[in-house]
């Protein structure tokens, strides 16, 4: 398939005696938007680190466009191409709003230092951020910092964008406006790997919902599929199983907690 | 009274010596700073190496032995061992300079490890490689924090520079105590050349207060 951006095949993980991936494959078309649910300690966020390195898999393949990138030498250069926003938004908090989004531009890219700052406000701008330019970190509060985190992320201009549960770390107050981001770009056409328990977000905007369980991924579907509005197979899914049982489960389960 | 014109009498042969004690201070201080910071990063982002080990070593030899033990060894040893010719001065405010850094690696090394491990991974996804990483994401965060626990080492260097006494450094110690075998009055003389070493020391942490005011960021390593 042309436009499959990422494909990860059979990836496995372990951390000493805990086998974290037990052998994850999946594929991403460009624009998708795949949502990881499942319990806590299941690889979601290790599935993500893998996938640009952070953290480095014992075995399986990731390509990301026509590269394989899980033996690539050039690391850097695979996650120039893949943003990742991080549960603790983890901006620099030496640096003002602006100055996070420039630094990637003018240490990675070598971007010159005009250029740069017109790029950078235009994405604070973009996170709706841009007023708050001249704060630090500590001055934002979780849900501005991780807006911006989004922005120093998407001024690399990614093709894949890695969200760690951007929204876990906020007062639920908070978790609206950075959500509202992540659906302006899912709607601009970004394609976008996410781990988040956020329903509402994954049913308004998700193209499939990937439900992990044991480092393996259990159950999978369009939300239209796991909420059960429709016959499974009815809107295409190929998937048999289509039961959506334990994905169900433990959606209960989390409404109730 | 007649204490108080000895001191006043031998205040410009000490006070003279107050820059030789300056120089001898703020050399160490910059040698610590420069040998002392790699080997601190060396410990921290590359602390499986063969390096960290030598670094170990290093910092222990140095912080094990009297300042007095390692002047006299380099400069009766080490030196001339390797053919080099150096004034008392510079070898005095080397010794104190790589002392220093044995020290001045543990702060930093201390500063490097309370970094949040979340802004180096955020600086490598990115695409930072990791020097790059360290240098613009992780030093700039690690120094300010280091500051307070680093300004401890100019009154300890300040002090201590009085040892370039027993290689006969014209410091300000050994001025005072050639002026005491001169005029027979150790107690004013000492006395003044107390308080001159206080003045310096207050100045110094003046001007290092100053220094952490001047680079905080709002919110950052608490206010």
């Amino acid at each position: 398939m042309e436009d499959v951006i990422l494909r990860v095949r059979d990836l496995h993980k372990r951390f000493d005696s805990e086998e974290v991936l037990r052998g994850v494959t999946f594929e991403v078309r460009k624009g998708d938007v795949k949502v990881f649910i499942g319990p806590s300690g299941t690889g979601k966020s290790t599935l993500l680190r893998c996938l640009n390195r952070l953290v480095e898999p014992d075995s399986g393949q990731v390509w990301l466009g026509g590269d394989e990138i899980t033996h690539s030498s050039d690391i850097d250069g695979v996650r120039r191409r893949m943003g990742m926003v991080f549960q603790n938004f983890c901006l620099f908090d030496h640096l003002t709003a602006l100055r996070n989004v420039e630094i990637g531009l003018l240490k990675v890219l070598k971007m010159p230092k005009h250029q740069a700052r017109e790029l950078a406000l235009s994405e604070l701008a973009r996170v709706g951020m841009e007023r708050f330019a001249d704060k630090y970190p500590a001055e934002l509060s979780g849900g501005q910092a991780q807006r911006v985190s989004i922005a120093r992320s998407l001024a690399m201009n990614p093709e894949v964008m890695l969200f760690d549960e951007p929204t876990s770390a906020l007062d639920p107050e908070l978790t609206g406006e950075v959500l509202d981001v992540m659906k302006l770009l899912a709607s601009g056409g970004m394609t976008m790997l996410v781990v988040s328990h956020e329903m509402e977000f994954v049913y308004s905007v998700a193209s499939e919902v990937l439900f992990m369980e044991r480092g393996v991924i259990a159950e999978r579907g369009t939300p239209r599929l796991i909420r059960g509005g429709t016959a499974p197979g009815s809107d295409g899914s190929s998937d048999a199983a289509g039961s959506f049982e334990r994905t169900r489960a433990f959606l209960r389960h989390i409404n109730n907690g | 009274m007649q204490s108080a014109l000895i001191f006043f009498e031998s205040l410009p042969n000490i006070a003279l010596g107050i820059f030789t004690t300056a120089g001898l201070v703020l050399i160490a201080l910059s040698v610590g700073f420069v040998v002392g910071l790699p080997l601190g990063v060396i410990q921290v982002y590359w602390g499986s190496s063969f390096f960290s080990r030598v670094v170990s070593v290093y910092v222990w030899l140095l912080r094990g032995l009297p300042s007095l033990v390692l002047l006299f060894l380099f400069y009766y040893g080490v030196f001339p061992l390797f053919g080099i010719d150096l004034p008392p001065f510079f070898v005095g405010a080397t010794v104190l300079g790589l002392r220093s850094s044995a020290y001045q690696s543990q702060i930093f090394r201390g500063a490097l490890l309370s970094i949040d491990q979340g802004q180096m991974q955020a600086a490598r996804s990115l695409g930072m490689s990791r020097s790059v990483a360290i240098r613009s994401v992780i030093l700039p965060q690690a120094l300010r924090v280091s500051l307070p626990a680093w300004s401890n080492e100019y009154p300890i260097l300040l002090t201590d520079s009085s040892v370039c006494y027993a290689i006969g450094v014209m410091e300000m110690l050994t001025r005072t105590s050639l002026q005491v075998s001169r005029t027979r009055a150790p107690v004013p003389l000492y006395l003044g050349v107390a308080v001159i070493f206080i003045l310096m020391n207050y100045i110094g942490m003046w001007l290092l207060h100053y220094v952490e005011r001047r680079y905080r960021i709002p919110g950052f390593g608490g206010s």
